[in-house]
């Protein structure tokens, strides 16, 4: 204490006003200033979005909702992406494979309990309405992020209020507590309290919060409980049975739902998060790139130039998910037609975009018949380039048989995949140097065109990004959701076949009957209608499917790297596991 | 005009030798008694001066020179047994004043040996001092105060202006490389104008600051704005004892810096050049041509088990194919280099009388880097001015002005050449730079094209000081000195469309951005030293200091992007479309005592005793204060007399023990006890046009219980001369626990964080150790008549451990482990290539031939196998070196001088980026030419077979093949010089004429074979390589 009178005697001296060691901090700002108007109070709101874009839907999030399913395998069956698709080939995964999805989501869920916490400090709302609606939203996506994070960890840490100390013990509560205490409640008060809509784009309203909300319930069947299941039914009810009060409805054309003209403002979706090109917490070259996820390698041919293709929609060269042969014959109806959904989901035709003359190497490599196509033999610009077909496709059996006589490159589903189910490597060659050699044709696969909406974005060179709308889910998934609940509540019933057929008849698909309905036809529906849209690997825990036998027998090229009773969960990043105090309660999940 | 002042302290000091317990407070009494203003002005001293002679006084003249009969101005010349002292003027001349018929007097000078006579009245006297190579009696610049080298208690290392201006740098620690045991200094980057990082005695802290204090001219300063050849000495505290007066900034040793200050006399013109070359630097090419396509068609082979039949094997993008059909191959990495240039000029004026003096110095410095768009030009000015008022005030400055115009290219150019296909058109028709020159690859030279890319700094700043000394009796002396730094700095960066740099965070190209910085921090202090004798053997020297600063930091941010015209560069931002604004303000105080009580008995026994005192705003309320005691002894046994058989053999020997407490003041910012946020820089989208500004919480949680980091330093230290003086040997052992640490602790994820990232929060919590052992040794091997040799000798070897973790574990994500230094590599360990005849084996790895064999933790499934995991990682080394030594040698032929400086780190890890810019995929990107892959027909490879995984990121154990050992000598520094003869440049007026060449870095050895081609010293980063370095330069005085 004599210094600070030494202090304030120097001070004095100096005839400075100031001596004193308190902080000035102009520019920073305490969440009990931001906190204490509307204004303030909508930035938190704006924060709990924050990592949405930034880590979940658009961006890697396909990797882990459906990678490592029955419905896909790397780009040619490659290791690309092991982690997430071949589940390591073998080796060990990543510890920190999961780790933005598991920071991000927890990151977000503070701010969304900061909003839930301190919603009534705010005296300005006009209303008491307005004040629901407005902290509804927090509720809403503290329940979509805590959906995922225990799909895909398991137990966690449950938080419900905001951090204010360093308390570095975690505890891993139980996956159904976590859905009875957290995830549905929010989603009950926020189908409750949100607007019906319309909203401003990416907030949610009614219908986003019904459709999470059975989608939940539903998800529970995992847990081994059949309690939430009426529940879910009845959210889908509701939706399905008063789509008008909701601002929600099906397309009269399936494919209408992945029109670019529809992408934004989707009139299916229960709830899209926008990427724009001005705005949003993802780097402007970095946005939505789930349109680079599923496209073959068409380039391989040469009629199929490069050049402007990559600022084309959809033309792009090289993905990353190639479809199972599991996906591709779910499309096949027991009387060998196809579901007209395989022919708008997939692209299997492409035109050349150059006029070409066939060389020597590719007379060889694509093991052409020379006294049809001998070499300098002409493909003009515009014409048919590739065309992969199937049996079943009207034609199939006539175009067969001149295979290796087209100037184009015609082939057979059955050149890429063989019977065992897997990617066939090799290819033997008899019209060119006979023998067996790599496979010429496997960088031509169906390729799934759901996402070519959206303008893309080329904010340097050589670097394309997409400015498309994610849609987290539309009301097609809700008549699944309604028709499975109702199965598991009755078994094969016809209210669950009605609402399968709505969605049958809107693609001129054959109508089922109670007949056809199984677990499993559930699954090959979802894959038929959903294939791609963030939900598989889900589907599959849910349908106790994620399993290394069921995963074999439909898709070896990736069942067989599963292990059973620890690739069901991920693991928890290696920096939670550092971080916390009490490591021999906070457990790793098995295997990891 | 001195008869007063002698009288007046006279007897004070009788008075204080008489015993009384309150010399200053006599001191004052007996002058107010006396009736004699103690702040008398000229005028009424000079009248005092009659009344005052009483007694018959004789003048007594000399002249004081050196060896060589020049004059030695300023001597100091004093009576023996009397206050009374004057010094030689510039023709050192000098007159005192004798009251009797004989006495003796003393003469001293700096650098020069002491010199006593007996003198008679009316004689006049010549002195000759003889130059002093002795060590011992230099003067120390130790923290608020100097010392002689006899009396010190510490460690203090320090370099003279000669040594610093043998390295021709424009950044004077790069020129004290391997000079102080115990200063590991590195270069990483060969960036113009790069910096340079220093550790004094291993690193203490793990996420606070780890640099020195750096203290010029009495104020912390930035040293790399100085101009070397300013520079007059550079004293580095390096133990607890010697540091713990700088209380909670001296845990990392104190570099006092001080300038050349104005002699009186003649006029001394000193002007000092050189020219350079940089160039050749040890940095691989990308491969071309026929060694491109080997390792590309070995990938395919690797992939598929046998060679690609067509070239669209490899080439899968048809315009690629076309490029290598006609054999368009480019060596990207011939087309990015140019050979540097680097050139300084400084020319400086050193003079003045009795009372005024002053150095003025201008600098130029230009460096011209690697690449285009890498350049830096400094300018500095320095104006250092004292001027003596009266006997009892005196008051000076020290100014410096810097200006840096600097301008950085992109780092990412030198990876993109590296690992960029090496095919296409890099111009077109009329040489200018095509941005794509090939459909899928951009041109690494594209931030070349014409208005594209620009990021250039430009800085102020100054430095300044002003300072009052007030010396009312011989012995106390009073500063106070009040100093100022003001920085401002602004940066400009554009990137247009073709631009490849990565662009500022957030923004759409065509991007700008403009930053201008500014920050201003004050300080004064108040300097008491009192020195005094009782009884003539017990000396004392007191001090007290205060200390109050201030720093403030202010930084407005405006950058946007849709720009319609390049040429606009960064100067005209209305015209973005969308733009980003945000500025921010940093401030902190501090104020501090300090009290330091030196004594000696007879120069024998010395005892050092200080504490400080100091109190910061940016720690916690209850915390802000804290104080830092340290104690020193040290013991000359040479001046025993029991030493006496020993002394012509060792003529100096010395033990030293000191232990004291220092804090860390670096790392925590403003505000770490603080809760809050900002908002987001760009809103969060709710459609094209709605967007939803957001607020973002700070990544660091508040603190509310933030207290000091302290070290507890011990040392025990030895010095000694022998060999007929011509050895001089410091050895010194310490240990230093570093507690408290002031940790930025990870919270768990699942607490929150910002921007998807987990909280931090910085707690006092960790421990780490440090011990080690550090030597010089100066030796004067030859002493010939025309020819001399002298070598220096430093060697320090150091152990950090860090002994305590939060949670008492290692701590994996962070790499920290218990008992290891603070930067250890944690990650697989690379044990080889699986060979063709271990293929069964490498199956249950599932490995293959040709794959990587790490070493595992032990275990094996059921079946037999084991799947490489993260239980298999473990430490595999440090980025500490166990030793680093200096070795310095210096000839002198007639007018011919020679010094060799080689310098060494050893014991050091270093994860080579450089050797996993190797793709072994089979895509088409390129690898440095210096690879060596395993093939079946090449089995002796480091690397692995090509084509056996897709990716470098989903290849375990890929990256355990970039750590080698990075131990190294280098011959850091050759210089041959040449003097005109004196007689010759006599004719010409001037003082000296030395032309010299200088080889830097010319010749680097390292143990490991895979640094053939890497400079060890930038650790293993593939940016901007390390430089050899040819210079010519010139010193002329006038």
């Amino acid at each position: 204490m004599k210094i600070n009178y030494f202090n304030i005697l120097l001070c004095a001296g100096l005839l400075l006003n100031s001596c004193s060691l308190d902080e000035y901090n102009p520019s920073g700002v305490t969440v009990d200033k931001v906190a204490e108007n509307k204004a303030g109070f909508d930035k938190l709101i704006n924060s709990c979005y924050f990592d949405l874009p930034r880590y979940f839907y658009g961006r890697n999030f396909l990797l882990v909702t459906e990678g490592g399913t029955d419905l896909w395998t790397a780009d040619l069956n490659s290791n690309n992406n092991q982690n997430y698709l071949k589940y390591a080939s073998g080796g060990s995964m990543s510890i920190d494979m999961a780790k933005d999805y598991w920071n991000g989501a927890y990151d977000a869920i503070n701010y969304c309990n900061i909003v839930i916490g301190r919603v009534d400090q705010v005296k300005d709302f006009s209303s008491e309405q307005e004040k629901l609606e407005k902290v509804s939203e927090a509720y809403f996506l503290r329940g979509l992020y805590y959906f995922h994070l225990v799909e895909q960890f398991g137990p966690c840490p449950l938080n419900l209020t905001e951090t204010a100390s360093a308390n570095t013990a975690a505890i891993r509560t139980p996956v159904l507590e976590i859905y009875e205490k957290c995830i549905l409640p929010d989603l009950r008060y926020a189908a409750e309290h949100l607007p019906v809509g319309p909203t401003e784009a990416g907030r949610p309203s009614q219908k986003a919060a019904l459709g999470l909300l059975a989608k939940a319930c539903l998800q529970t069947k995992e847990y081994n409980t059949n309690q939430y299941l009426e529940e879910a039914l009845l959210a889908a009810k509701k939706l399905i049975d008063n789509q008008a009060g909701y601002n929600v409805r099906l397309y009269a054309s399936f494919i209408d739902n992945f029109n670019a003209a529809n992408n934004k403002k989707n009139a299916e979706a229960l709830y899209q998060i926008p990427y724009s090109q001005e705005y949003g917490s993802t780097n402007v070259y970095d946005h939505n790139n789930d349109f680079k996820r599923f496209y073959c390698t068409p380039t391989t041919f040469g009629a199929i130039q490069l050049a402007g293709f990559q600022t084309e929609v959809g033309r792009w060269s090289g993905g990353t998910f190639m479809p199972s042969k599991y996906l591709l014959d779910v499309f096949k109806n027991s009387d060998n037609t196809l579901d007209p959904r395989y022919g708008v989901s997939f692209q299997t035709q492409w035109t050349s975009n150059a006029n070409y003359s066939w060389s020597r190497d590719a007379v060889v490599q694509f093991d052409r018949d020379e006294n049809a196509v001998a070499v300098g033999a002409n493909l003009p610009k515009g014409s048919l380039a590739i065309k992969i077909a199937r049996s079943g496709e009207t034609g199939y059996a006539e175009e067969k048989k001149t295979q290796f006589q087209q100037h184009y490159i015609w082939l057979d589903l059955e050149d890429v995949y063989g019977s065992d189910n897997k990617v066939k490597m090799k290819f033997t060659r008899t019209n060119q140097q006979p023998g067996q050699v790599d496979n010429p044709f496997i960088g031509f696969y169906p390729s799934l065109v759901k996402f070519n909406s959206g303008s893309l974005i080329s904010p340097k060179a050589n670097n394309f990004t997409s400015d498309a709308y994610a849609t987290v889910m539309r009301l097609g998934e809700v008549y699944l959701i309604a028709a499975e609940a109702s199965f598991h509540l009755n078994g094969a019933n016809a209210t669950a076949v009605n609402y399968i057929n709505v969605l049958r008849d809107r693609v001129g698909a054959r109508q089922i009957t109670a007949a056809d309905f199984t677990a499993q036809f559930i699954l090959d529906e979802r894959a038929r209608e959903l294939c791609g849209e963030y939900t598989r690997w889900y589907d599959l825990k849910r349908m106790g499917k994620l399993n290394r036998s069921y995963l074999m027998a439909v898709n070896p090229d990736v069942g067989q790297y599963f292990k059973d009773g620890v690739h069901g969960l991920r693991p928890i990043p290696q920096g939670q596991m550092d971080a916390v105090s009490n490591p021999g309660e906070f457990v790793q999940n098995n295997g990891y | 005009m001195n008869t007063n002042k002698i009288n007046l302290g006279k007897m004070t000091l009788g008075a204080a030798a008489s015993g009384s317990k309150y010399p200053m407070l006599m001191l004052f009494c007996s002058s107010f008694i006396l009736g004699t203003p103690l702040f008398s002005t000229a005028a009424s001293n000079a009248a005092m001066l009659h009344k005052v002679t009483v007694n018959q006084v004789k003048e007594i003249k000399g002249k004081v020179t050196d060896e060589q009969g020049n004059p030695i101005v300023g001597a100091t010349v004093a009576l023996v047994n009397s206050t009374q002292t004057t010094s030689s003027n510039a023709s050192g001349e000098f007159i005192l004043r004798l009251s009797g018929e004989s006495g003796s007097i003393k003469i001293t000078s700096v650098g020069y040996a002491e010199n006593v006579l007996t003198i008679k009245a009316g004689n006049s006297v010549n002195v000759v001092l003889k130059k002093n190579d002795q060590a011992l009696d230099e003067v120390v610049v130790i923290g608020y105060g100097t010392a002689k080298r006899r009396d010190l208690t510490g460690a203090v290392a320090s370099v003279k202006s000669e040594e610093i201006m043998m390295t021709p740098t424009a950044n004077v620690m790069d020129a004290l490389q391997g000079k102080v045991s115990g200063l590991d200094i590195s270069k990483s980057s060969g960036r113009a104008g790069a910096n340079v990082t220093a550790s004094l005695r291993g690193n203490r802290s793990i996420n606070g600051d780890n640099n020195p204090l750096y203290i010029i001219d009495g104020i912390p300063g930035d040293f790399t704005s100085l101009n070397p050849s300013d520079i007059e000495s550079i004293d580095i505290l390096k133990d607890a004892s010697s540091t713990a007066i700088y209380g909670s900034a001296g845990s990392n040793g104190v570099i006092i810096i001080t300038t050349k200050q104005g002699k009186a006399g003649k006029a001394i013109v000193n002007f000092d050049s050189y020219f350079g070359y940089n160039g050749f630097p040890k940095y691989p090419h990308g491969l071309v041509g026929d060694d491109y396509m080997k390792l590309k068609r070995e990938a395919y082979r690797g992939e598929h088990g046998n060679y690609p039949e067509f070239a669209n094997n490899i080439f899968k993008n048809p315009a690629q194919l076309e490029a290598f059909e006609n054999g368009k191959w480019v060596d990207w990495m011939d087309l990015v280099l140019k050979d540097g240039i680097q050139q300084n000029y400084s020319f400086s004026v050193n003079g003045g009388n009795e009372k005024t003096k002053a150095f003025l110095s201008l600098n130029y410095n230009d460096e011209e880097g690697l690449i285009k768009n890498d350049n830096s030009k400094k300018y500095a000015v320095r104006a250092n001015i004292d001027h003596k008022l009266s006997d009892l005030f005196k008051v000076g400055t020290n100014l410096q002005y810097t200006y840096k115009d600097n301008n950085q290219a992109a780092q990412n150019v030198f990876g993109n050449s590296l690992t960029f296909l090496p095919l296409g058109e890099a111009f077109d028709a009329d040489g200018n730079i095509n941005h794509i020159p090939v459909d899928g690859v951009t041109n690494p030279l594209s931030d070349q094209i014409k208005d594209q890319y620009k990021n250039n700094i430009l800085s102020n700043y100054f430095a300044g000081n002003a300072y009052l000394d007030f010396t009312p009796v011989k012995g106390l002396s009073f500063r106070s000195i009040f100093g100022a730094t003001i920085g401002s700095q602004r940066t400009g960066r554009y990137f247009g469309m073709q631009s490849i740099a990565n662009p500022e965070a957030g923004f759409k190209l065509p991007a700008a951005v403009i930053i201008n910085d500014r920050n201003y921090n004050y300080r004064w202090e108040n300097i008491l030293n009192y020195e005094f004798n009782l009884q003539e053997d017990h000396h004392f020297a007191v001090t007290g200091v205060t200390s109050w600063s201030k720093n403030q930091a202010e930084q407005a941010y405006a950058g946007g992007s849709g720009f319609d015209l390049d040429s606009y560069s960064f100067h005209n931002l209305s015209a973005a479309t969308t733009s980003v604004i945000r500025s921010s303000y940093i401030g902190s105080q501090s104020m501090s005592y300090v009290g330091r009580v030196n004594y000696n008995y007879q120069g024998r026994y010395l005892l050092s005793l200080s504490s400080r005192w100091d109190g910061v705003s940016r720690l916690s309320a209850g915390n802000k204060w804290d104080v830092f005691p340290a104690g020193a002894f040290a013991w000359r046994l040479s001046d025993e007399q029991f030493f006496a058989p020993l002394k012509n053999k060792i003529s100096e020997l010395k033990l030293r023990a000191g232990y004291g407490i220092t804090g860390n003041s670096g790392g925590v910012g403003a505000y770490g006890t603080q809760a809050g946020g900002y908002n987001a820089p760009k809103p969060v989208g709710f459609g094209e046009s709605t967007l939803g500004p957001a607020f973002i919480l700070n990544q660091q949680l508040a603190n509310k219980d933030l207290g000091w980091e302290k070290s507890y330093t011990t040392n025990i230290g030895l010095d000694a001369q022998f060999l007929d003086r011509r050895a001089n040997l410091t050895i010194d052992w310490y240990n230093t626990e570093t507690k408290d640490l002031l940790f930025l602790r990870d919270m768990p994820a699942s607490l929150g964080g910002s921007w998807g990232a987990p909280f931090k929060m910085w707690q006092n919590i960790g421990a780490t150790n440090n011990r080690g052992f550090e030597l010089a040794l100066n030796t004067k091997n030859i002493q010939g008549e025309g020819f001399t040799w002298n070598s220096t000798l430093t060697f320090a070897a150091n152990k950090e451990r860090v002994t305590s973790l939060p949670g008492g574990k290692d701590l994996i994500s962070n790499s920290l482990f218990l008992n290891q230094p603070i930067k250890t590599f944690f990650d697989y360990q690379y044990l080889g290539i699986w060979q063709e005849s271990e293929a069964e084996q490498a199956a249950l790895f599932n490995a293959r031939p040709g794959d990587i064999k790490l070493a595992t933790d032990g275990t094996v499934n059921e079946d037999g196998t084991h799947a490489y995991g993260a239980n298999d990682k473990r430490i595999l080394g440090s980025a500490v070196p166990r030793w680093t030594g200096g070795f310095q040698n210096n000839f002198k032929y007639h007018n011919w001088d020679l010094s060799v400086f080689l310098t060494a780190r050893w014991g050091q890890m270093l994860s080579s980026n450089l050797i996993t810019r190797y793709d072994p995929t089979t895509g088409v990107g390129n690898s440095p030419d210096d690879i060596d892959y395993w093939t079946p027909e090449n089995p002796g490879a480091y690397l692995p077979r090509p084509g056996l995984h897709s990716s470098t990121s989903g290849y375990i154990g890929f990256d355990a093949l970039k750590y080698v050992d990075g131990s190294y000598f280098k011959i850091r520094n050759i210089t041959l010089g040449y003097s005109l003869p004196k007689t010759l440049i006599k004719r010409l007026s001037m003082e000296r004429f030395r032309f010299y060449a200088t080889a830097n870095n010319p010749f680097i050895f390292t143990k490991s074979k895979l640094l053939k081609y890497q400079d060890p010293e930038s650790n293993g980063s593939d940016n901007f390589p390390l430089t050899k370095q040819f210079v010519v330069g010139l010193n002329v005085t006038f």
